[in-house]
């Protein structure tokens, strides 16, 4: 079994976002190839984080919650707890992923563990997330730097939906968010993370996994 | 062997790097693009990406600028743009 075929997921609980931020910035610029793939799973204090070509006019009134800048594409959006934040932090070119298969991947997994719940979410053809009735439930924002992604997926499950009335999300005026908490009220969330990992690596096809709750240095 | 210098190449980072992507004329393939590219080249500007299809309409062009930053940063993202299947070419 090579290192390639190895995916180490770190589930991480709620963090602040900057220190994270930092944190895959550094993962990625000195990963090699001897580095594993990660996947980070966690939550986000309550930030507003806008894309590096994001419009100042999309953040209408964020109140008292930080606005961070950051190096993805894309525009303005909003992560606190009740959301589901993963990271993935993929060597493309060892997986033979282009971006798109990447995107797709992530948009599968996530129409297929929302299906699990009985909810019917679709991607888009020409906007990147997953959908549905035509409310936004899960953001995508990668990037790519030296054929390695970073960024992800937030995904909303049970968080207060209401910073999102403060901001147009991802640049679109009148964007309505959903969550899988308002389409299934009762639904048991525990297993949610754990069951979109499975999906994802199955997909992206790894053969072993190692799960840990820690950061490392 | 020769010591003769090359042509001067790109220089890095570029700002306002043209690029112009070529495919076939459908809907959705601006946004396609625009997926692709923004991950590369987060700076692009959404609003100053241009899209113009061919006389007979059978061909779409998309053109923006990006910040180039590394050779390697323009061959991912060819790679990436070839690989929908959708890009006949990107220039």
């Amino acid at each position: 079994m090579t290192l390639a075929d190895q995916l180490i997921v770190r589930e991480l609980g709620l963090q602040p976002y900057a220190p994270i931020w930092q944190r895959m910035q550094t993962f990625t610029n000195n990963r090699t190839a001897d580095s594993r793939d990660e996947i980070w799973l966690l939550q986000h204090e309550p930030v507003f984080t806008q894309g590096q070509a994001g419009k100042a006019e999309h953040l209408i009134n964020p109140g008292s919650i930080p606005v961070v800048q950051v190096d993805r594409g894309g525009q303005v959006t909003y992560h606190g707890p009740g959301q589901l934040i993963a990271y993935l932090l993929l060597d493309l070119r060892r997986r033979k992923l282009g971006v798109r298969d990447l995107v797709d991947i992530i948009e599968q997994s996530i129409v297929a563990v929302l299906a699990d719940y009985g909810i019917n979410a679709y991607p888009k053809p020409d906007a990147p997330g997953v959908y549905v009735d035509e409310r936004k439930i899960c953001s995508l924002g990668l990037r790519i730097r030296r054929g390695c992604s970073f960024h992800g997926l937030a995904l909303n499950l049970n968080m207060d939906l209401e910073p999102f009335l403060r901001i147009n999300p991802c640049g679109y005026a009148g964007l309505e968010m959903t969550q899988v908490q308002t389409l299934v009220p009762d639904a048991d969330l525990a297993q949610l993370p754990n069951n979109l990992v499975n999906y994802l690596v199955k997909k992206l096809g790894y053969n072993q996994i190692t799960r840990t709750p820690i950061l490392e240095d | 062997m020769s010591t003769e210098p090359k042509a001067p190449k790109i220089e890095f980072p570029h700002p306002d790097y043209p690029i112009k992507v070529i495919g076939d004329n459908a809907h959705d393939f601006k946004g396609m693009v625009v997926e692709i590219v923004q991950v590369h080249a987060p700076d692009l500007d959404i609003e100053q990406v241009t899209v113009q299809e061919s006389g007979n309409g059978n061909y779409s062009s998309v053109r923006m600028r990006i910040t180039a930053t590394s050779q390697e940063q323009l061959e991912n993202l060819h790679q990436d743009l070839k690989a929908t299947g959708r890009v006949k070419m990107v220039l």
